[in-house]
């Protein structure tokens, strides 16, 4: 019985001019949007690869190992996620190329600045969106009148004075009603992919199509949500115009309404302090780490830690902000060949100490970003779950390595790699060695132990941790309006 | 005729449900914006630009204690002022940058012995005009969103109220029947038409002149703007704009209305159109557009400056010309010398100066051709009008920036004409010790501001007020001629 219900609501969508016009439309956005973004997320990637070879060749340059500190600092460049062609993010929004030196801790990213950042006055949307937007709307317009228009026209009556059980006439407007939203969904993202393959830039592993399978599922989720929300308010009222009413308010509401609030509240609610106190902080610190060294050289009798190997002074480029200090050293030859051994170990100590501040003054600033812009974000995060489209992006973001927590998880491994190459200095006893500050030996530094950056992704398996709660409310939402559309038709009036 | 149809369709839309739910949501929305207006976001941001302006002209009074200092650094940090109408659009200007800087930057010393010549000489490139990208916006992380200003609430919501007041218009009647028996009076079709849109477009005034109404309440009780007669001529403007935009998507209505027999069929239609002009046009644009026209990275602009100055360089101290003959620092300094450097740094400055120019334009003209490929939608339409009206948003951003680059040049000519008062000075420009070395009287010094008045921001609207009123003709034609020739029955 189920079946025929089915087969019989299937055959009226399809037919129907919606399902025409949805197809239509969803077909031609999503195909053109993915060959945008696929052509967007080439260029990325040949910003990210040129960025890469820069680097390379800027290391290759150093010939004295001072020069990590200033002039020549190791750089971490991040990698544009190829599943951002779904969803961006943001992905396209933070910086993605980070400096790292065993002064300073890496805390912010720049942008490679490779396209018109006045674009940025454009809003865009990918995949996500679309489905978040159009999608859910199609959803709706598909249930609005699954029950009301059927009592309107009196065949509810008709079809329930068969052996129709209830339950199973609902049921197979549901199953039905989604197999008929799933076919443009399914049309439009078979239509994508092909689209997507035909770039040379662009191979897809393994992890990346569970993930595509995961978005494409959540996505489903999201859409049976609407359509549930559909189908319940219809068996609240008992003409389809109302309901429709009613459905527009719910996606307006919570479409297009409520994810604009929520950041529009949290920024205004609670505000991002000023820095500077933080900047005050970490100043100080540089001032103490300065007075520190320049202890240690007057206890021993000197300056500068050059001074008893070179009298004529001692080329230097030093760097102080706030949060990061460095010193480029430069010596062509020495007079005093027996200094240099004492210039080593003033050296040593003095870069091993502004690691160790460095590493003090990244807590004070890590204490900046705990309570101000990063708790801003995750409130911002909190709050906008509850509509049901901020949760659906934020999810397909987790999958696509766009979201906020991917792009941390990136500046922590930054971090790391600090720690990584802050060890080696230390263990190879690079500060006290010969070659920190001069430029005698002619060849470049060997390079090939030099530890170097790799930023790995996060792993399906955690990625789905991660998301579980916004599935969980998700799959709830859906429960409770299965549940809510159950009951209620249970005791519609049919007459 | 019209007013009897007119006043039935407005009795009958007070007591219908969507009615009830325009008035509620524009109402709240309206005091929103204006609550978050007033209690944070205008307070915060003149906070931010009365201090950065602070800032600058401290600087600036430094700076004036010798003609030659000021000449070579320039006049500073350039903000942009806070349009006090912001809450009307914020037109991105979080994502705009809210300055630029007549700054140098850069600091050479030369010394140098040779068998033939010894030379010293330490300077700072001279000013040129820079456009750095700094907003006011303090956290990248949060999610882009749209801010709930007029353009959002009367661009989007309204929009999409209006066509919840006309699709069932036309195919309502006819699915109940009643259009046949109206047209068996004595009323033309026009009559029928016009009554139709009368009833409709007032009854949708009412809840968008009570929201407005709430709202400049809130924003005037404040106190913390006080608007200018000009500002109120905008505001007024403003307001007949947003009736043209919620009349286009109420002729539409009609249009798509006329042309089914049923009304679902209709609101569906109407459902897409909007979707795809309202939501999702503006939306892919950016996007498409900047595949089409690709302007150069930061580092290719980096790589052709660098190149530039090296021929430059390369041109001015082959065979040590620009050592040999003494540097501008000695005392007395040769003229000849000092001519020489002059040309040195002014080339220097203008090679920077035209390729970041270039490079602006060129940014520019990329977004502004966007813009027109946006323009597609009303909706874009309308909150391009409403920007400019406002003096926000991007144009006002370019005129900003033109603003800046006249003031540039008023800069320079009021440096060369105090210079000129000067009979101690060389009057060489632009190398340090060729000017004056007496302090500028502060007050003499041209600042820069910006005048934003009535004429100026309604010229820059006039293409989009043109276009909406175009495309409110056109619909109404259509919806017109669909009307005429329709069936009844």
């Amino acid at each position: 019985m189920l079946w025929v219900i089915i087969r019989r609501e299937i055959t009226a969508n399809i037919l129907s001019f919606r399902f025409l016009m949805g197809l239509l439309i969803y077909f031609s956005l999503i195909v053109t949007n993915l060959f945008v973004l696929t052509r967007g997320y080439e260029d990325r990637l040949q910003s990210y690869q040129t960025a890469v070879r820069e680097n390379e060749d800027r290391i290759s340059q150093v010939t004295r190992y001072s020069e990590f500190g200033l002039t020549h600092m190791l750089k971490c460049d991040r990698n544009p996620k190829l599943l951002s062609i779904f969803n961006e993010g943001v992905d396209k929004r933070k910086g993605n190329t980070v400096t790292v030196a065993h002064g300073y801790v890496p805390a912010v990213a720049e942008q490679h600045g490779s396209d018109n950042p006045y674009l940025n006055i454009f809003s865009s949307i990918d995949f996500t969106v679309i489905c978040q937007v159009v999608m859910s709307l199609l959803a709706l317009l598909f249930a609005y009148d699954a029950i009301s228009r059927e009592k309107e026209a009196g065949t509810l009556r008709l079809a329930l004075s068969c052996a129709v059980p209830r339950p199973t006439l609902l049921l197979g407007k549901y199953i039905a009603g989604m197999v008929s939203i799933s076919l443009p969904l399914i049309a439009s993202f078979v239509a994508g992919l092909l689209v997507i393959q035909f770039s040379p830039y662009v191979s897809f592993s393994g992890s990346d199509w569970g993930r595509i399978l995961l978005i494409f599922l959540l996505s489903m989720l999201y859409v049976s949500l609407f359509f549930l929300i559909g189908l319940f308010l219809s068996t609240r009222t008992d003409r389809p115009s109302i309901t429709l009413m009613f459905s527009m308010c719910v996606w307006v509401l919570f479409v297009l309404i409520v994810p604009n609030l929520t950041v529009l509240l949290v920024e205004h609610a609670s505000p991002i302090q000023s820095e500077e106190p933080y900047r005050e902080q970490a100043r100080d610190q540089w001032k103490q780490y300065e007075a520190e060294v320049k202890d240690y050289l007057e206890k021993r009798g000197v300056e500068g830690p050059l001074d008893r190997a070179n009298f004529g002074g001692v080329g230097a480029r030093s760097g102080v902000n706030d949060y990061d200090s460095g010193e480029t050293v430069q010596v062509g030859g020495f007079e005093n060949e027996e200094g240099v051994p004492f210039a080593q170990e003033c050296y040593g100590f003095k870069e091993n100490l502004r690691a160790q501040y460095a590493d003090r003054i990244w807590q004070i600033r890590k204490e900046y970003l705990d309570r101000n812009p990063n708790r801003q974000s995750l409130l911002a995060l909190n709050i906008s779950r509850i509509s049901p489209a901020a949760v659906y992006y934020n999810a397909a973001a987790i999958f696509a390595k766009t979201d906020l927590g991917s792009f941390w998880r990136f500046m922590e491994q930054t971090r790391q790699y600090r720690r990584e190459w802050v060890d080696y200095l230390r263990d190879e006893k690079i500060f006290s060695s010969r070659r920190w500050f001069t430029t005698e030996f002619e060849d470049p530094i060997d390079l090939s132990r030099i530890p170097r950056f790799n930023g790995q992704g996060e792993d399906i398996g955690n990625s789905l941790q991660r998301a579980s709660l916004d599935i969980m409310i998700l799959a709830v939402l859906n429960m409770l309006f299965f549940m809510g559309a159950f009951i209620s038709f249970l005791r519609y009036d049919v007459v | 005729m019209i007013w009897h149809i007119a006043k039935r369709e407005i009795l009958d839309n007070l007591t219908r449900f969507r009615f009830a739910l325009t008035l509620i949501l524009i109402m709240v929305l309206m005091v929103l914006n204006a609550v978050v207006f007033v209690s944070s976001q205008y307070p915060r941001r003149i906070a931010e630009y009365s201090k950065d302006t602070n800032q600058a002209v401290e600087s600036l009074k430094t700076k004036s204690s010798n003609l030659s200092e000021l000449a070579v650094k320039g006049p500073g940090y350039l903000h942009k002022p806070v349009s006090p109408l912001t809450f009307i659009a914020m037109g991105e200007d979080a994502n705009l940058p809210k300055r630029v800087e007549g700054a140098p930057s850069g600091g050479y010393g030369i010394g140098m012995t040779t068998p033939d010549f010894s030379f010293s000489y330490s300077w700072s490139a001279n000013w040129w005009l820079q456009y750095p990208q700094h907003t006011s916006r303090k956290n990248d992380s949060l999610p882009n969103f749209t801010e709930l200003d007029w353009t959002f609430i009367i661009g989007l919501v309204m929009s999409f109220m209006a066509i919840l007041f006309t699709y069932d218009a036309i195919s309502g009647e006819r699915e109940t029947g009643t259009l046949s028996l109206l047209m068996s009076n004595s009323v033309s079709r026009a009559t029928v038409l016009l009554g139709k849109f009368m009833g409709a477009f007032l009854t949708i005034l009412i809840p968008l002149f009570i929201g407005v109404l709430l709202n400049l309440m809130i924003v005037n009780a404040s106190r913390l703007v006080s608007l200018s007669g000009g500002e109120w001529a905008r505001v007024g403007i403003i307001f007949v704009a947003s009736a043209v935009y919620i009349s286009i998507f109420l002729w539409l209505g009609l249009f798509i209305s006329s042309q089914f027999s049923n009304s679902s069929g209709s609101l569906l239609t109407l459902l897409l159109i909007w979707i795809v002009f309202v939501v999702l046009i503006p939306n892919t644009m950016g996007v498409l557009a900047s595949g089409f026209q690709q302007v150069s990275s930061r580092s290719e602009i980096s790589r052709i400056q660098k190149a530039r100055e090296d021929e430059i360089d390369n041109r001015y101290k082959e065979g040590d010309k620009l050592y040999r003959i003494g540097s501008p620092s000695d005392t007395p300094p040769k003229i000849e010398v000092l001519r020489l450097w002059a040309d040195y740094l002014n080339e220097h400055a203008d090679a920077k100066s035209r390729l970041l120019d270039e490079h602006l334009n060129k940014q520019f003209a990329q977004v502004e051709f966007t813009q027109q490929i946006t323009r597609l939608s009303p909706a874009a339409i309308y909150k391009y009008a409403v920007e400019s009206l406002a003096g926000t948003g991007f144009a006002r951003h370019k005129r900003f920036v033109q603003h800046a680059r006249r003031y540039r040049q008023q800069f320079v000519d009021f440096i060369k004409s105090e210079d000129r008062g000067d009979n101690d000075s060389y009057h060489v420009y632009l190398v340090k010790e060729g000017l004056s070395q007496k302090p500028v009287a502060f007050n003499s010094i041209p600042k820069f501001s910006e005048q934003l008045t009535v004429r100026i921001t309604f010229g820059g609207a006039l293409l989009d007020l043109t276009l909406l009123v175009s495309l409110a003709l056109l619909l109404f034609m259509a919806a017109v001629l669909v009307f005429m020739r329709i069936d009844v029955k």
